[in-house]
């Protein structure tokens, strides 16, 4: 495989597993809260934990096509921690960035 | 207090005592460990002579042992070390050891068989990596120091694990707007929490990999007790390694040419794995004698995490295999324990995420301290225990002491290079690292926290200086005729990235100290202001 395509498979699986984080954090509704504001629930066909693991297992996928067994699971576990480490730094300082996971419809109670 | 209660009380107790006693060594083993990751790269930027990429196109390794025996003419050579280049150490290492003459350390290029001359600098891999598992001037002793932390280390992330009791409520929650205590606390739940499995493993493979090294020892004691043979000792280097081993016969014989036997090697392990194989290690005992015996070895592959999983030991005079190697499969655990802890497998990705694992190891400890610290500060920031100050004086010094030495270390290695004295550069390198880190020791009891301040501008002046003087005294790094040389320029990157990061800290801290930001602020207004609506709604039903 080329340099190139090693590349986006790193920066694909590294997506994923942000984006999964991110789901999970927003399964939680303090987090909801912080990046919506006080109040706002959500109601989503599948559920943010669902959607928080589906996307991290895509993510352990990707890493397969690209590694060796060994490396894969590697690579997925060291970068799982990184991206919930960039997701709760993200949540603590610029929340609102996280607004784009959940593009859909929602209610506030406010 | 219930059981429970008083089991995490205890648990408390013990997470604070041993945090507190051995929080700047194991600050010291995690700030250098993380370095250790890329010891290679910090070699390169250290010693300009290696700055070079390793060639398709490598001289015959016999011609090497040629020059060896070449630089001593009248001795006779018994045994012989040479370490073959990788992408990340580029150059050939020979280690000859004589009949009479003191051993010859040589690192040779690749491509052409030039001697690189002797290193100035002890570098990444000489001084930075022994730092990490065996401290410096304290060899026996270090390892033990190290081995008792590790285990520690193990006990309190146990006993952090019960002492937290919101893991998974609080495991994206950072309140940086809080106050000091609550905010530093939040750092440490997550920086422990998040990586814990990678901070287990990591103290467990470490531990492992000196576990023969322990066993030795003690086998030693008994077999001094005892005056027994040393079949424990034995046993293990044999089973567990490999290794093999002859007395020699003093009778004179022709030996062998080394490149066919690598070639051999490298083939069988091919076969055996299914995939390409290049030895890296090549131990030749007895030279010249009848009883001359080769190990090959793959020590680090570079295509899988496993470490010192393949030997084969060759016959010097007729090149019959006396011993192929293949670990057993208890063995292969180790073998993968011993390779995750010391990456040394071709893989820039996982690299780079060690190196954040690394440095969260260290914001982990770090932290702990700040934490403890601040707990028993009044609101006025004052410090009136002597016991809080000393822990103060010892975490400074420790942690942005430990910094401080690191990049002073950086520093006096280029200004060493652009003089011309004769003498032990590498020895004075290592006495200024110690220098200014008591240095920062004794500014930390002087200056109290202020010098947290303090040392963060130093750790900016330095880092600055040492990326400055290295454009000065080699090259700079960005220019459009040359192609960038990446792992100096990472290097450089990582140290101006450390100088924006110092000069942030630093301005934070010179700061007046505020209990909640605008934005913690107006959330309470804001929740305020909920509140207030959900209640007038309520009474409005």
């Amino acid at each position: 495989m080329n340099l190139y395509l090693d590349a986006f498979l790193v920066i694909l699986a590294s997506i994923l597993s942000f984006l999964g984080c991110g789901y999970l954090a927003l399964a939680q509704q303090k987090h909801v809260n912080s990046v919506f504001g006080r109040g706002t629930q959500f109601t989503l066909k599948i559920p943010a934990m669902l959607r928080g693991w589906l996307l991290i297992a895509a993510s352990l996928m990707i890493c397969f096509t690209w590694n060796s067994i060994g490396f894969a699971f590697l690579f997925w576990f060291l970068l799982l921690s990184t991206t919930s480490l960039l997701i709760t730094l993200v949540l603590c300082v610029k929340p609102a960035w996280l607004r784009f996971l959940f593009m859909c419809k929602f209610k506030s109670i406010i | 207090m219930n059981e429970k209660q008083q089991f995490r009380a205890s648990m408390r107790w013990l997470h604070k005592w041993i945090g507190l006693i051995l929080g700047a060594l194991l600050f010291t083993v995690f700030w250098m460990g993380t370095l250790s990751v890329f010891d290679k790269e910090i070699d390169q930027w250290m010693q300009p002579e290696i700055r070079f990429n390793l060639s398709s196109k490598q001289i015959d390794v016999d011609s090497i042992v040629e020059k060896i025996k070449a630089m001593k003419p009248d001795d006779k050579l018994s045994s012989l070390l040479i370490y073959l280049p990788s992408k990340r150490k580029p150059y050939i290492e020979v280690n000859g050891r004589f009949k009479t003459s003191k051993i010859i350390n040589e690192r040779f290029h690749p491509e052409t068989g030039e001697s690189l001359g002797k290193s100035n600098s002890r570098a990444g891999s000489g001084f930075i990596y022994p730092m990490h598992y065996r401290l410096q001037g304290i060899q026996g002793l270090g390892y033990w120091f190290i081995a008792f932390a590790t285990l520690f280390m193990m006990v309190l992330l146990v006993t952090g694990v019960v002492i937290h009791r919101k893991i998974f409520a609080d495991f994206f929650t950072f309140r940086k707007h809080k106050k000091l205590p609550r905010a530093t606390l939040d750092l440490h739940n997550i920086t422990g929490t998040i990586f814990l499995p990678f901070h287990f493993l990591i103290c467990l493979s470490g531990l492992t990999i000196f576990a023969g090294w322990y066993i030795s020892l003690t086998s030693s004691i008994t077999q001094s007790i005892n005056n027994k043979d040393r079949t424990v000792e034995l046993f293990y280097a044999a089973d567990d390694y490999g290794y093999y081993k002859r007395p020699a016969s003093e009778i004179p014989a022709e030996m062998l040419k080394l490149a066919p036997l690598i070639a051999q090697a490298e083939k069988i392990w091919a076969n055996r794995y299914g995939e390409n194989a290049s030895v890296d290690r090549i131990d030749v005992n007895h030279y010249g004698d009848k009883n001359a015996y080769i190990e090959i070895r793959r020590h680090f592959p570079s295509n899988r995490t496993e470490a010192h999983s393949d030997s084969i030991n060759f016959d010097g005079i007729n090149g019959e295999i006396l011993k192929d190697f293949v670990a057993s499969p208890i063995r292969k655990i180790r073998t993968w324990l011993e390779g995750f802890h010391q990456i040394q497998f071709d893989h820039w990705p996982i690299r780079w995420l060690y190196f954040i694992a690394g440095l969260s190891g260290c914001i982990l400890i770090a932290t702990g301290f700040v934490y403890w610290i601040s707990n028993r500060t009044d609101e006025k920031g004052h410090r009136e225990l002597l016991n809080v100050r000393l822990v103060e004086a010892l975490s400074i010094g420790s942690i942005t002491g430990c910094i401080a030495a690191t990049a002073s270390l950086f520093v006096v290695n280029r200004l060493i290079a652009m003089s011309d004295a004769n003498f032990d550069r590498s020895e004075l390198e290592i006495k200024v690292f110690f220098c200014v880190w008591l240095f920062t020791f004794v500014h930390a009891v002087i200056r109290k926290s202020s010098a947290w301040l303090d040392q963060c501008w130093l750790i900016a002046a330095l880092c600055l200086s040492a990326v400055l003087l290295n454009w000065f005294t080699t090259a700079f790094p960005f220019t459009l005729t040359s192609k960038v040389f990446w792992p100096v320029t990472g290097v450089d990157l990582v140290l101006i990235l450390s100088t924006f990061i110092a000069i942030k800290c630093a301005l934070r801290l010179k700061q007046p100290k505020q209990v909640e930001s605008k934005e913690g602020v107006n959330s309470e207004i804001n929740a305020a202001l909920i509140n207030f609506l959900d209640n007038t709604e309520k009474k409005d039903k």
